[in-house]
Order: structure tokens, then C-alpha cells, then sequence
């Protein structure tokens, strides 16, 4: 199974919803659903499905909003300073959800995959 | 005026059926789902039939969290929540629940040695498959309930207890509507071992309580609820009304963690106190569903507490020699059983018992009868004694 395939597989099983409903592009919380409580669970399992200690803070971008206060604060570029803190996005990633960060939560199911494909072994 | 609280709904899961007609064809059929799990012996045990708590809850992501008991509980809640019409987001409704610890160590975490618990399959929050409290918050989010609500803990008078709570909060007027209740399940190597160390289960794998020759109990494993609601609030709505709570009471023992106290007097107590809530004489009960375990010490006290509290002529059940016992949620079972035999003017016989230890009149056989009041009650562990009499609706 693909990166993308077993990350469907186990967010259906933590939020108990069919695999079919989960997309690259579904939102993880604005249209999934997911609950902090939910990240904890795929965290874990994410951990032991690819092999290495995934970070939850990073992979649900827990500090989105306030590495952007922090750039605005010490006027800085929001979009490279994100992309540093956030290696495993692209800019181009970075921009869309910038343009998107007003209309709720950003995370895909696709940005999961980018970080276990940058950080898996 | 004062305030009369009401059941206008009830589910439950047992060894002896889901819904009345069933237990009652089983009971008349002796028709039980036992099965047994091995020990140092085989231990018999009674258990619910082909149970999975989807079929009631859906696709829940919370499920996952809910042990076996609690999976009982909860379903038993939508179950009772649904056959009583109400509507959710009411102002004033609550959650009295009761559960118990999570014995199925074993069946829980996947090896524990020299201290240290194996991570494997345990999901991020396994904690909350022990904390008894979990059942309540997921039958708040699926009911709509956010008024008063506790999860009572008092061992086997658990969910009696949380019912009378449930009643006094509605009578008082913090609540007009309580779902309340209880499942618990110690089916499983840790339940079992647990109460084979105590000396509680029968060694010879019958349960017949208030026998001479028994000797302890069966387990069984289960859920029910029912929902109470004041009169008024139940009127209004033109709810189907199955019976009413009159009296409840509690007391303490103050002596051993296990056994009751060998005089009862501080049983014999909450039970007069709920006859006198009740405000309705001994005589006027017509049917006592004891608490009826099997084992040496509660039968031989009850016994003696029914013939001092209610005499000779009394008539008296245990519907755990029919269910088994289930422990935390036994008290909810046996009044929402209660409310269906005075529906169906049904008594069953106490399974098991030839040798009666006592003059009292034990019902030995089924027997189809008008009944209108009955008294329950439930003593647990660390002499806990709680007893609740219900009254068929007629009016």
C-alpha cells in the first residue's frame, strides 16, 4: 500500500468513517471532522504503520497561526518563515493556505503525505 | 405540589433476552445463553446473545473508547432513549448512570512484565476503556442531555442506586427527565478470576439462590436503562407511562468490605425507609426482587430480612438466577425486567432453588399473576444496601 492509501486507511478507522469518504483534498477537520483526541490517535498509529516517531504538533500543525503572528511580529515573510518551520511543505503549498486560513482549518489529507514522505526512512 | 417521577421507557441486553417477549419465552423454556471460560475450572457464565453495539450507535468514531460494559450501557441508553419518544436538547434533562471498574485486564492490554504495560494495540487513550465515566459522556453526546448527571459507583447497588438518584433529582426538581442506568460485563478471564479469588462464583456451576445447597453466584454480563421523567412533563407530551418510582433509600453497613452485616439491620433500614417514602405498608408490596446472589452469607441475611420487613406470605424472586449476575448493572435490569413482569402479569419461579433455606414464600414456580408493587434491592460490597419500589401506572 501507498503512503496516501494507508493514511486513508487509518483515519477511517480512527474516526470510524468509510475509506471512500476520505480524498487527497478532503479537509482533516473542516470536512473529516477530526477533534484534537483524533490527532493523538493517528499520531500513534501513523508511528507505527511508517517506522518513526511522528511529531503531532508538526504534522497537524498545531503552530500554524502563531509562526504567523511571530513573522508579522518581527516583519518577517510569513511564507518563507512557514516553509522553515514546515520543511515538508512546498511554498507553493504555503501560499494556498494563506489564501485559505480565513475559510477555517487547512490541513488535507494530502499535507499528511508530504510530511511521512519527507520524513519516512 | 409535590413532584411524582415516572418511567416512560426502558432497554436492556441479558443472558435471557433483549425485549420481554423473548425472556419471557426463554424463562418458560429454561432456555439460557450459557457458556463457560476456563480457569483453573471451567467457570460457567451467561452472556448476551450475537451483541454488537454498531447496530445501536451507528458509525461513532467514540465507540472505541467503551469497554464491554460500557458498550452494554450505551446501548441499553439509546435503546431506552428511543422507546421513550423523547425529544432531545429538553432544558432540564440528565444522565444518572453507574458503572464499574473494567476487569478484562488481559483482554485490555497486551502483556504487563516486571511493571511495565506493552504498548501494542492500545490506542492513544486506552485510559478512558477504564474510567467508568466514559459511557456517560458518550450517551450525552448521542442523546443531547447537558443537565445534572453523575456516574454512581457502589458496587452491586450501583445502578439501583443511580435510579434512585435519578428520582430524587426529577422529584426535587433539578431535573424533569433522567436517563439512568447501567451495563457491565465481567465476562472475561480478569472479571472472573477476580471473583473465583473471592470465593463469590458457584464451584458447582448452578445458581440457585436462597437454596441449602448453594454455593455462590453465576456471572452474567449486561445493560439497562430507563427513562424517569416527571408526571406533569410526561402528561404533557402523552408518553406511554409503564410504572412509577415511590420510594428509595440507601444505606451503609460500616463493616466489611465483602459481606453484609450478619444482623441487616442497616439493609432492613433503606428498605423501610423506601416503603415509607412510598408511604405504603410491608403487606401492601406484592413482589420482592431480592438481591438474591446465591452466596452463604447475602442469602442467608436476606432471607431473614424479607421475613422481618415483609412476613411469611411475601413473595419473592431473583432474577439473577436467570440472568446471571451483572454486577454493577444488575439493579437496572431488574426493575426494567420488574416494570415488564407487572406488564405482562408475569412471575417467574427462582431458578435452581429446591431446598429453600427459609418459610418465606420464594416463587417456584412461573406463574402468571396480577401484580401492581414491588420492591427491589440490591446490596454491594463494602456494605452498601439500596432499595427502590415501583408501582404499575394505572391511573
Amino acid at each position: 500500500m501507498n503512503v496516501l492509501e494507508e493514511i486513508k486507511e487509518i483515519i477511517s478507522e480512527v474516526l470510524d468513517i468509510e475509506k471512500g469518504e476520505i480524498a487527497e483534498e478532503s479537509y482533516l477537520i473542516r470536512e473529516l471532522d477530526a477533534e484534537s483526541v483524533d490527532f493523538l490517535e493517528m499520531a500513534l498509529s501513523f508511528s507505527e504503520v511508517f517506522g518513526f516517531e511522528v511529531q503531532d504538533d508538526f504534522i497537524f500543525l498545531r503552530n500554524f497561526q502563531e509562526y504567523m503572528a511571530e513573522a508579522e511580529e518581527n516583519g518577517l515573510n510569513i511564507n518563507s518563515l512557514l516553509c522553515k518551520k514546515y520543511e515538508f511543505l512546498s511554498s507553493y503549498r504555503v501560499d494556498e493556505m494563506l489564501s485559505d486560513i480565513k475559510s477555517g482549518n487547512i490541513i488535507k489529507i494530502k499535507d499528511l503525505v508530504s510530511y511521512i514522505n519527507f520524513y519516512k526512512k | 405540589m409535590k413532584r411524582r417521577v415516572v418511567i416512560t421507557g426502558t432497554g436492556y441486553f441479558s443472558a435471557i433476552g433483549n425485549n420481554i417477549s423473548d425472556v419471557i419465552d426463554n424463562i418458560k423454556n429454561d432456555n439460557i445463553n450459557e457458556s463457560s471460560i476456563s480457569l483453573e475450572r471451567d467457570v460457567k457464565v451467561r452472556v448476551v446473545d450475537a451483541f454488537n453495539v454498531k447496530d445501536f450507535t451507528g458509525r461513532d468514531k467514540k465507540v472505541k473508547y467503551l469497554n464491554r460494559g460500557a458498550q452494554f450501557g450505551v446501548a441499553a441508553a439509546l435503546k431506552a432513549f428511543v422507546n421513550s419518544g423523547i425529544d432531545k436538547n429538553i432544558e432540564k434533562a440528565g444522565l444518572i448512570t453507574s458503572f464499574g471498574p473494567n476487569l478484562d485486564i488481559g483482554g485490555e492490554i497486551n502483556s504487563v512484565s516486571n511493571g511495565t504495560i506493552s504498548k501494542k494495540d492500545l490506542n492513544a487513550l486506552w485510559l478512558l476503556r477504564f474510567l467508568p465515566n466514559t459511557a456517560t459522556s458518550v450517551i450525552a453526546s448521542r442523546t443531547g442531555f447537558h443537565g445534572e448527571n453523575s456516574t454512581v459507583s457502589t458496587a452491586c447497588a450501583s445502578s439501583l442506586n443511580a435510579i434512585g438518584e435519578a428520582f430524587r433529582k426529577i422529584k426535587d426538581g433539578y431535573l424533569d427527565v433522567a436517563l439512568t442506568g447501567g451495563g457491565d460485563s465481567r465476562v472475561s478471564y480478569g472479571g472472573l478470576l477476580a471473583y473465583e479469588m473471592a470465593g463469590a462464583l458457584s464451584k458447582s456451576n448452578i445458581h440457585r439462590p436462597f437454596d441449602h445447597e448453594r454455593d455462590g453466584f453465576i456471572s452474567g454480563e449486561g445493560g439497562a436503562f430507563l427513562m424517569l421523567e416527571e408526571l406533569s412533563h410526561a402528561q404533557k407530551r402523552s408518553a406511554n407511562i409503564f410504572a412509577e418510582v415511590k420510594g428509595f433509600s440507601l444505606s451503609l453497613d460500616n463493616t466489611s468490605l465483602t459481606a453484609p452485616d450478619p444482623t441487616g439491620i442497616y439493609a432492613e433500614r433503606s428498605m423501610r425507609n423506601a416503603l415509607s417514602e412510598a408511604n405504603i405498608t410491608p403487606s401492601s408490596v406484592d413482589l420482592i426482587s431480592s438481591h438474591g446472589t446465591g452466596t452463604n452469607l447475602n442469602d442467608d441475611v436476606e432471607a431473614d430480612l424479607i421475613k422481618r420487613v415483609y412476613g411469611e406470605q411475601s413473595k419473592a424472586i431473583s432474577i439473577k438466577s436467570w440472568s446471571g449476575h451483572l454486577s454493577t448493572a444488575c439493579g437496572a435490569l431488574e426493575t426494567s425486567l420488574s416494570i415488564d413482569f407487572m406488564r405482562s402479569s408475569f412471575i417467574p419461579k427462582i431458578r435452581g432453588l429446591k431446598n429453600p433455606i427459609s418459610d418465606i414464600n420464594f416463587n417456584l414456580k412461573n406463574t402468571d399473576e396480577s401484580i401492581e408493587t414491588v420492591a427491589l434491592q440490591n446490596f454491594g460490597f463494602g456494605g452498601q444496601n439500596c432499595a427502590l419500589i415501583i408501582k404499575k401506572w394505572n391511573e
